[in-house]
């Protein structure tokens, strides 16, 4: 049997030692991440609106843990309050700043990336419009199509009155060039209401 | 002092016969024939075949009493053994399903043919299978138990492991288009099935509905089906079945052997390549004569197609290469095999959604193309799987052994997302790692003709890493352990089985570093045991009835604790339970078991009681700035699973066999009494093959027309967001094949088949894209295997 065992032992070693350089591989799960949470989330959105003559308008709303589940986004601080007869020029902004240390403007990545998102305003106060003339626009070639970071806002002076209609607001992230951004293949990277005010 | 020169002399014959072996082919060393003592170096060879159908059988062991010589019998049913032999051998032939033959032979000349007929008995009880580790000839006796023959695995290989198992009694599969196919056991998937592979559990993110088992399709020589708990030997989590993967046995003849198989799909104009090389006769110093195998596999597939049009983004590639290295020693055997695994699959993109409205609007107006493409976009997952695994067995006195197996595997899971503004940066949204070493240590203690048993430890240690940048489950640690024994009493119409097991299990998931995600640092063990008693009753000749009873446990793993987050492809978010308590289950079933002349019956039935089994649970969708989600918990319920499997076959004569399979599983939350979600719909497979005369060029030519029923799944639970139901239907698959075609030199082993030849638009339940597409339509698949060196020789 001696020499049974020797070509064991041998045999042995040489898995012993393949398995121990193998072992030797990081797998240290209490090192903490890198980087970790995700940069992409939206935690604040903020819609402001500045009249041609007046107070310009903020209301903004945040989601505690940005796109990650499960606590509910929280309700709009600040109301729309829009005076009929008066246009309005928009903007929105998007950020996560879940870590204070480390804001994140995301409005400048959708600029970025202007050729593959689109903005759409729609609103369920009677006689209030966002124009699609009015949308900024992406660089696609040759022809521009609107991304809506900076948009028109127009309360037109026969509009309704109302103490609580909305401004929907919804970000459409398409997969290839978006062409003119109708078409239907897409993810919703955001879709918030605002309350709106008219008189 | 002469026992120990024997030893040496022992060790050094394989040398001898090495050397002498490269003096020429064997019919020339016969012409010179070397003695050396007693013995002369002399070859045997023959066919061993069915003596009913007359058919080859492949894999067959074919071993020399007295000795620890083995051969297995290649696809034609031919073995080969060559080496020094004394003037007088016995060669004993055992297979599961047939008697064990023993063979006395004379020899008198250097080249001796002796071939055998293997008579079916009565199932596959007390089957032996020479060189396996233990565990089937136990789990066979009483456990239902579907084995696929190398031949099998050959004619039914899919595109991927999962789908290979498909059509198995008691098996379906959880598919994500013809990429991803996790197989389903009696209604039970993921970490609920142990998957074992060439003998180590394979460890991969087995807890996603989109994470498959990382195994090359190729490698697969046999594969096993175990239904019911495994937990005694494959620890505590193994409560809904086991699959096991064996790779061929490492030859122990021949200088140089090799097959190239190829299959080609039409369906997604798929083209799949592997190539085997293997041998008996390498030398390495220090080590001595080694056998070998090296595999390579190539895979590239594009989009499926659907009757009415292609589902973009299906596609996938993967590359596996492996190698393995073994002695096969007086004292018993040893091998290490390294492997790697490595694919990108492309996830359809239609099914990739964010909110509810664009679900609303994917499930409407699903999006797909009329153009194919190889193209692979977002979302995709890239998954590598390494693994090294040692085997070895020692011999020990009266037929008694010591096995040790050590794995390590790592796992890494990088899955890119189309949303979110990561997309196109060429930047994973999640990556995981899995590091996971494991050691299984059994003994195998001296068999009498009443008793046989094993006692076993085994242990794993595993880390898993999150580098990614967004969240879905912490890092953790996890040591488990476990101590377990198994004994088989035999008496004269009666096989008893008992055995014990405790595990233990320390799980650490860590805190995870960003500020936004709420998982904390925790720690937890769990300990529990689990027990099996089985009973097979030799009824007669040809009939038996097994019974088992088994308590299992199953500790709830990291995700279904701490998941936080979106999965790519399910377009669901899922939210962990810290709180989540073992699973618990007592699983009783039945198998009846016929093996005549020319039918065969298999009937089981089970009922499997599962307190605190832990389930995905719908509730209300969560408000978000993206809008709103479908939202899961994890949560638990008591559960009933209930069901039956049937398998008949049948042969009225030589030239036809006829075969059904009929599978019903039935899930019940036990309080509010409504059906569990992801049950698979009622099924049955049914195939008519026809053989014709074997010709000088063509050995057993078939044809088969097969049919697979599927009834609508109408067990659904009430409260859903999805239209779940799925109605039935009826495919028609066709195949054409042969057991070998010789062309000139080579031998081919062809076959044709066509699944769902009406092109039938369908959608099973379980296909993870039935909320927006069909199922793939017509597939041609053509599969041809090509064995070739110095053992398939036309003779």
């Amino acid at each position: 049997m001696r020499s049974s065992w020797l070509t064991i032992r041998r045999y042995s070693s040489v898995a012993v030692i393949l398995s121990a350089v193998i072992a030797g591989a990081c797998d240290n799960p209490a090192a903490p991440i890198e980087g970790a949470g995700d940069p992409e989330n939206i935690s604040r959105v903020t819609v402001r609106l500045t009249p041609t003559s007046g107070v310009s308008q903020t209301s903004f709303r945040v989601d505690p843990d940005g796109t990650t589940l499960p606590l509910p986004v929280g309700a709009a601080q600040g109301t729309l309050a829009l005076v009929k007869g008066m246009t309005y020029a928009g903007t929105i902004t998007l950020l996560n700043d879940l870590d204070p240390k480390n804001v994140i403007d995301i409005t400048a990545e959708v600029r970025k990336e202007a050729n593959f998102h689109r903005f759409f305003y729609t609103l369920t106060c009677a006689g209030v419009t966002v124009p699609e003339a009015g949308l900024d626009l992406d660089t696609q070639s040759p022809t521009k199509y609107p991304v809506g970071i900076n948009f028109q806002l127009i309360a037109a002076a026969s509009a309704a009155t109302s103490s609580s209609c909305t401004l929907n607001v919804r970000l459409h992230h398409f997969e290839s060039a978006k062409g003119n951004g109708l078409g239907s293949v897409f993810d919703t990277d955001l879709s918030i209401d605002f309350p709106v005010t008219v008189n | 002092m002469p026992n120990r020169s024997r030893n040496v002399f022992a060790v050094l014959l394989p040398v001898a016969a090495f050397v002498l072996g490269q003096l020429g082919t064997p019919c020339r060393a016969s012409a010179q024939e070397v003695r050396a003592g007693l013995q002369v170096r002399r070859e045997l060879f023959g066919v061993v075949t069915d003596s009913a159908t007359k058919q080859p059988l492949s894999g067959v062991a074919v071993a020399v009493a007295g000795t620890d010589m083995v051969a297995r019998t290649d696809d034609a049913g031919r073995y080969r053994l060559a080496g020094f032999f004394p003037n007088s051998v016995s060669l004993v032939v055992r297979e599961v399903g047939f008697a064990a033959t023993t063979m006395r032979l004379t020899l008198t000349a250097s080249v001796v043919e002796a071939n055998f007929a293997l008579a079916k008995r009565v199932v596959q009880l007390e089957a032996v299978r020479v060189q396996d580790d233990s565990v089937a000839r136990f789990l066979a006796t009483q456990q239902a138990t579907a084995i696929m023959s190398a031949s099998e695995v050959r004619e039914k290989r899919g595109q991927t492991i999962g789908e290979t198992l498909k059509e198995l009694p008691g098996v379906a599969v959880i598919q994500y288009g013809p990429s991803i196919a996790k197989p389903v056991v009696r209604g039970l998937s993921s970490q609920r099935i142990a998957t074992i592979n060439g003998g180590v559990p394979q460890e991969g993110q087995q807890w996603g509905g989109e994470h498959a088992p990382e195994i090359d399709a190729f490698a697969a020589n046999e594969i096993e089906v175990i239904r019911g708990p495994g937990t005694l030997l494959y620890g505590s989590g193994a409560i809904g079945g086991v699959v096991r993967v064996k790779p061929r046995p490492l030859p122990t003849s021949g200088l140089l052997d090799g097959e190239v198989s190829t299959n080609a799909f039409l369906n997604n104009r798929q083209g799949a390549a592997s190539l085997m090389l293997e041998g008996s006769e390498l030398r390495l110093p220090w080590l001595g004569q080694l056998g070998w195998r090296t595999q390579v596999t190539a895979r590239k597939a594009g989009d499926a197609k659907a009757p009415l049009y292609y589902l973009p983004n299906t596609g996938f590639r993967e590359l596996d290469y492996s190698g393995m290295l073994g002695m096969t020693r007086k004292w018993g055997q040893s091998d290490i095999t390294v492997s790697h695994f490595g694919t990108n699959l492309g996830l359809y993109v239609g099914a990739h959604v964010g909110n509810l409205d664009d679900l609303a609007r994917a499930m409407q107006n699903a999006y797909t193309t009329d153009t194919f493409s190889y193209h692979l976009g977002t979302p995709k997952q890239s998954v590598t799987h390494d693994l090294v695994a040692w085997h070895t067995h020692v011999l020990l006195a009266n037929n008694s052994r010591v096995e040790v197996s050590y794995g390590f595997q790592h796992n890494n899971r990088r899955e890119y997302d189309s949303r979110g503004f990561a997309a196109g940066t060429g930047r994973p949204a999640f990556a995981l790692e899995l590091f996971t070493h494991s050691l299984d240590l059994q003994y195998h203690q001296p068999e009498t003709s009443r008793l046989s048993g094993v006692f076993g430890v085994s242990g794993l240690r595993q880390g898993n890493l999150s580098p990614g940048r967004s969240f879905l489950i912490p890092q953790y640690r996890i040591y488990s352990g476990g101590v377990f024994g198994l004994e088989t009493f035999e008496l004269s119409q009666l096989t008893l089985t008992a055995g014990a097991r405790f595990d233990y299990r320390y799980q650490h998931a860590y805190q995870y570093g960003a500020p936004v995600v709420i998982s904390p640092n925790d720690e937890r063990s769990y300990a529990g045991g689990s027990g099996s008693l089985g009973v097979t009753w030799h009824l007669s000749n040809s009939w038996s009835l097994a019974s088992t009873g088994a308590l299992a446990w199953r500790p709830p793993n990291v995700n279904e604790r701490f998941s936080q987050g979106v999965h790519h492809g399910t377009a669901q978010y899922e939210i962990g339970d810290s709180s989540l308590t073992p699973e618990q289950s007592l699983n009783v079933d039945a198998t009846l078991r016929h093996q005549g002349a020319r039918t065969r019956v298999e009937l089981s039935g089970y009922v499997n009681r599962l307190n605190d089994y832990i389930f995905l649970e719908p509730r209300e969708p969560v408000a978000t700035v993206r809008g709103s989600y479908p939202a899961y918990n994890y949560a638990s319920a008591n559960a009933l699973l209930r069901g039956a499997e049937v398998t008949l076959q049948y042969a009225p004569s030589s030239w036809v066999q006829l075969y059904v399979n009929g599978n019903v599983v039935r899930g019940l939350d036990r309080a509010s009494r409504t059906p569990l979600y992801d049950m698979p719909a009622d099924r049955v497979t049914t195939s008519a093959r026809f053989f014709a005369a074997s010709k000088r060029n063509v050995t057993a030519p078939f044809l088969e027309v097969g049919g697979t029923l599927v009834r609508q799944q109408d067990h659904v639970p009430l409260v859903t967001i999805y239209r779940l139901p799925t109605s039935g239907y009826a495919l028609l698959n066709l195949e054409l094949g042969a057991t070998a075609i010789r062309l000139g030199r080579i031998t081919v082993q062809p076959n044709l088949s066509v699944r769902n030849a009406l092109d039938v638009r369908y959608r099973d339940y379980l296909s993870r894209y039935r909320l927006f597409v069909d199922d793939t339509g017509r597939d041609v698949v053509l599969r041809i295997t090509a064995p070739f060196g110095s053992t398939h020789k036309p003779t």
